[in-house]
Formats: C-alpha cells, structure tokens, sequence
C-alpha cells in the first residue's frame, strides 16, 4: 500500500509503507490529530493529496475511507453510550457487511454479522462485558472498544489517537500487548504521547512541530535526533 | 445468578428506551417472528376486538373514541421513529397525515373511488414524493432548523389545502366521504366494522414499525441518534439512513390520513395544520419516546383525558390539560412507559436483593 504525497499542515509529507506502524509524536497543537482528519476525510485540505494503494482519496467523506479500508479511533472516546458494547461492535460489522439497508428481517437473524461481532469482542477482551451500555465500561475498557469498533471493519490501515491516553498503567500494558498482537499486514499510524508505547510499537516515527515535520526516520534515529530532543522530549540539545 | 442480574439491568435500565430488550437475541421461535416482542402483548388484540359490543350500552361512544384511538395510534407511533429513533425532531407531520387523507378523500369525493387499497397506494405514493422533496432539502439542516423546515412544509400543504377549492374544498374541507370498499361492491360501514378494520390496520402497521426498529435500519437509525459522526466513521451514509426513516415515517403516516379521512368521512386543512403535528410530538413524549408502545399509551391517555375533560369542563378543558402536560413534561422522564419500567426495574431490583 502506498500512502504518499500528503500535503496538509505547512508541506508535511509523509509516505506509509503496507504493513508498517508508523507513530507520529509532537507537542501538543502539533497538528497530528489534524494530518488524522485529513485522512481520514473528516476535514478537506487546502492543498494537496492523499493516497490510499496508489488511488487518489483526497476529500472522500469518511463513511467512503472507511468502505476503502480505513478505520479510525478518536482521541476523545467517541462511542454509542446508551447502548450495550455487544450493539457498539455490531454496528460496525453491520456496516462493514453491507447488512445495513435490512429492515424486516431483526438484527438476529444475521448469523454472519454476529459470529464476527462474538469474534471482534473476543479479540478485544469485551466478551464477558457485552451486555453492559457502554457508558458503564471503565475507562480503559471504553478505549478498547473504541478500538474493537475500528477494527470490525477489518480494516488494512488503521489510524489510532493516542490509543492509551488516560489508561493506567495496567490497561496501558494490555493495550500495547494487544496492538502488537494485531495482523502484521495492518498498516498502523499511532499518535501517541507516552514514548514508552512508542518505542513498543513504532517501526518509523514522523515528529511534528507547529505543523511541520521536523524529524522522520528509525525509532534510534529520532530518539537521538537533537532537533526532536530540544522541542520535544524536552531536553537540552 | 450474576449473569442474569446483568441481563435484567440491561433491559430495563432507565436509557431501556433506546436499547431495550437488544442485547439478547430472544429464543422462542413467535418471540422472534414478532420481532422480539413479549406474545403476551398479543393478549390485547382480542380484548379490543370485543370491546365494542362490551361497551355498547355503558358507553355508545366507544366506537368512535376507540376507532380515533387507534388511528392516531398509527400516527404517532410512524412519528415515533422519527422522533425518537432517529432523532429526528419534525414539528410538521401532519404535512404527512394530509397527503394521505386528502388523497384519498379526493378520491373519494371528486372521482367516486373508494377502495381502500387504491386509495392507500395513492395515499402512500403522495406522502413518498412529499417525503423525498421535504427530506431532501429538511436533511441537509439540523436541530433548530430542521424543525423549522418540517413546519413550514407542513404550513405550505395547508395552505394549498385552504386555497385549491375546487379540489380540496377549502376552508369548508372535504365533506361527504364515502365508506371504504374492499373489494368492488364490498363496503366497509361506519361504527364496529370500520373499528374493527382500523383495528387490523393499526396491528400490521405496529407489526410492521416493531419489526423495521428490531432490524439492521433500525438498529442504524438508533446509531445515528446516538452519534452520527461515528455512524460515519464506521461506514453509514447517514443521510440517506434518515432520508429513509424519513420515508418510512411519512408512509405511515399517510395510511393513518387514509384510515382517518374514512373513518371521519370530512377532511380540512385543520386536520392538517400545525396542532396535529403538534399534539402528536406531546402524545408521543406523553407515552414514552422510542418506544412504539409508548406513543400508543400517550395517545389512548391523551384522547380519553380529552374527552373526559371536555364533557366536564366545557371551554376549560384545554387549559387543564395542558398544566397536566406541563407537570408530566416536567416531572415525568421517559413518559408512561418510563414510569412503568421504572416501577418493574425496582422490583426486579427489589426481588434478587
């Protein structure tokens, strides 16, 4: 998959190779949840380009990326509050299945829709809390529905928003062991804070800083990069 | 016992409306087919097929007041998925009822058709056209001006129903509407027969709406009220989601024009204008939102108050009512049905402490 030529922000530019888990990471206002939105159709660029597999996308609306493959989790929570996590999940697999448009035959009656809504629960670890509306999840089981939602879809890039922002240290763990865990053919682009988590994850790290790009390349390249040391980890150059 | 608990908090807690009874797929075969509704409920069908021949001497009137229930019945529950599904908030539904009772009483009058099922099909087509140009444009707004939008198309049909005399009658309204014709020479006459058709109709069109909120729409419908940015996130068109609850509502809502045009053989642009959408939004939020059965309790409540009220206060009624509706509004979340799930849950909860 080539994810090239994206053009947003002042000339950031970055290319995601298929299958690679790219972190982008830079001080708050950096603009990483923007370079999200422009992704992921939620806001149009002034200029310039995205590509998805080499197939202009630039200003599709977000329900037309996530039908070519791009799922997304949001920084804050957003999910169906007042319904049960079982009904959250399925939702999405609805949608990804095309099952949608039904409207005599009762949600049950789609084996299909809800074996893969059993699995994607399982996988998240939300099996046994299924029945609960998910207003009543904790914290970190909200993140990981947000994230059991994203990846119903069986997405081929997933685009994730600081992932274990808020979590303790526990659901910080399993999160990450749980992202690691995921199919190496997803491509994955974190936006995350704890350098931790980063380094965990990321084979490329891009940093941002008031919109640009300031340093791109292997996790021990931007770790000791001196430009990213002063503006970001905050240290002396 | 703590799986069970689980289950019961699920479907009767107080968001229930929106989610009841969704987590678990219902085992018994009829359960299913009914779209997930209790078979107890049934119960009522046969109750209210007697009813008229248990009430006849006590209360001559029942007929009439019953067959008006249940129409506006199908009203207010097509209103409902709007409403309270969607989220939809339409202060012009009447817009709806009118296309449909206008039709068909034109129809009727003008052309001296009278059967039903024409008269439904054309009913029906007008409120689709009317439902794709309103929606088309209501659509692209929210909030505030959604509202608006739906009232003024509403005003718009009234005011065509007050100035095409030669077609609507105008001010004067349609009068001398014939009974309905089944079939070629098979006329349904006024009082318990067209009670007991309306019946019929108000059964399959409930059957109908509790099948289409138990289904993958409506589940979506739900979805969208919930959070549309993330119904969009995961994939959902969501405009063209509410264009066809838009549909589907103005559908129903026509047939309940059709089944009141013949059952009050008189339509005028009063049955149409702004105080019918109105009282339907209170009925609605009287019985309890997103609930179908809720609308249906918020009507018989609403029309029998008003009839009770009207023959004992005469000109006062109206204000009486509406301070009782200010104090349920005010007072009283989630309608009837929300009190009555309420005093259920306590028990639940009562009972496994």
């Amino acid at each position: 998959m080539n994810f090239a030529g994206l053009q947003a922000l002042k000339d950031v530019s970055l290319e995601v190779q298929p299958g690679e888990r790219r972190a982008i990471i830079g001080p708050n206002g950096a603009g990483k949840t923007t370079l999200f939105n422009i992704i992921s159709g939620e806001l149009a660029p002034t200029s310039g380009a995205v590509r998805l597999a080499d197939r202009e996308v630039t200003k599709q609306t977000p329900e037309k990326m996530f039908r070519l493959g791009l799922a997304r989790t949001f920084q804050k929570n957003s999910l169906f509050l007042d319904l049960t996590t079982q009904e959250n999940v399925r939702l999405a697999v609805q949608a990804h299945q095309r099952q949608g448009h039904h409207w005599f035959q009762p949600w049950w009656a789609f084996d299909e829709v809800n074996q893969r809504t059993q699995r994607v629960l399982e996988r998240g670890g939300l099996w046994s809390r299924r029945l609960e509306p998910a207003k009543n999840l904790s914290y970190g089981e909200q993140r990981q529905l947000e994230m059991a939602i994203a990846l119903a879809g069986e997405p081929k890039l997933l685009l994730l928003d600081e992932p274990t922002a808020g979590m303790s240290v526990a659901e910080t763990t399993s999160s990450v062991a749980t992202i690691g865990a995921l199919s190496r053919e997803l491509t994955l682009l974190i936006i995350e804070h704890d350098m931790d988590t980063v380094f965990a994850l990321a084979d490329r790290i891009t940093v941002l800083d008031h919109g640009q790009v300031i340093a791109d390349g292997m996790p021990d390249e931007v770790r000791h990069d001196a430009q990213v040391r002063a503006v970001y980890l905050g240290e002396p150059a | 016992m703590a799986d069970e608990l689980v289950v019961d908090r699920d479907l009767t807690s107080e968001t229930a409306p929106l989610d009841a009874a969704e987590a678990v797929a219902p085992t018994s075969p009829v359960r299913r087919w009914l779209g997930g509704l209790n078979p107890v409920y049934l119960l009522i069908i046969p109750v209210l097929v007697v009813l008229p021949w248990a009430t006849a001497e006590s209360f001559p009137f029942g007929v009439s007041l019953a067959t008006s229930i249940l129409v506006f019945s199908i009203f207010t529950m097509s209103l409902d998925l709007l409403l309270g599904y969607a989220g939809l908030p339409s202060f012009g539904h009447a817009a709806f009822l009118g296309l449909g009772g206008y039709t068909a009483g034109i129809l009727s009058v003008r052309f001296g058709m009278s059967n039903l099922w024409i008269c439904l099909l054309a009913g029906i087509s007008m409120a689709s056209i009317g439902a794709l140009v309103l929606g088309l444009l209501a659509l692209r707004t929210s909030g505030v001006y959604f509202l608006m939008l739906t009232l003024a198309f509403a005003q718009m049909l009234s005011a065509v129903a007050l100035k095409w005399g030669p077609v609507t009658g105008g001010t004067n309204g349609l009068p001398g509407v014939h009974s309905p014709e089944l079939w070629p020479g098979v006329s349904v006459p006024h009082g318990i027969p067209y009670y007991l058709l309306t019946l019929a109709m108000t059964v399959l069109c409930f059957f109908l709406m509790y099948r289409l909120i138990h289904s993958p729409f409506g589940r979506a419908l739900i979805g969208i009220h919930q959070n549309e940015a993330r119904m969009r996130a995961i994939g959902y068109n969501t405009r063209l989601y509410k264009l066809g609850a838009f549909w589907v509502a103005g559908v129903f809502a026509s047939v309940a024009g059709v089944m009141y045009v013949f059952f009050n053989q008189f339509i005028s642009p009063d049955d149409i204008g702004f105080t019918v959408s109105g009282t339907a939004v209170l009925m609605v939020l009287l019985g309890g939102e997103a609930t179908l059965i809720g609308p249906i309790l918020g009507t018989t409540s609403y029309l029998i108050l008003q009839n009770v009220l009207s023959s004992m206060f005469t000109g006062r009624w109206q204000l009486i009512l509406g301070a009782l509706f200010v104090l349920f509004v005010l007072f009283v979340r989630g309608g009837i049905l929300g009190v009555w799930i309420r005093v259920q849950s306590g028990k639940t909860q009562r009972g496994s402490s």
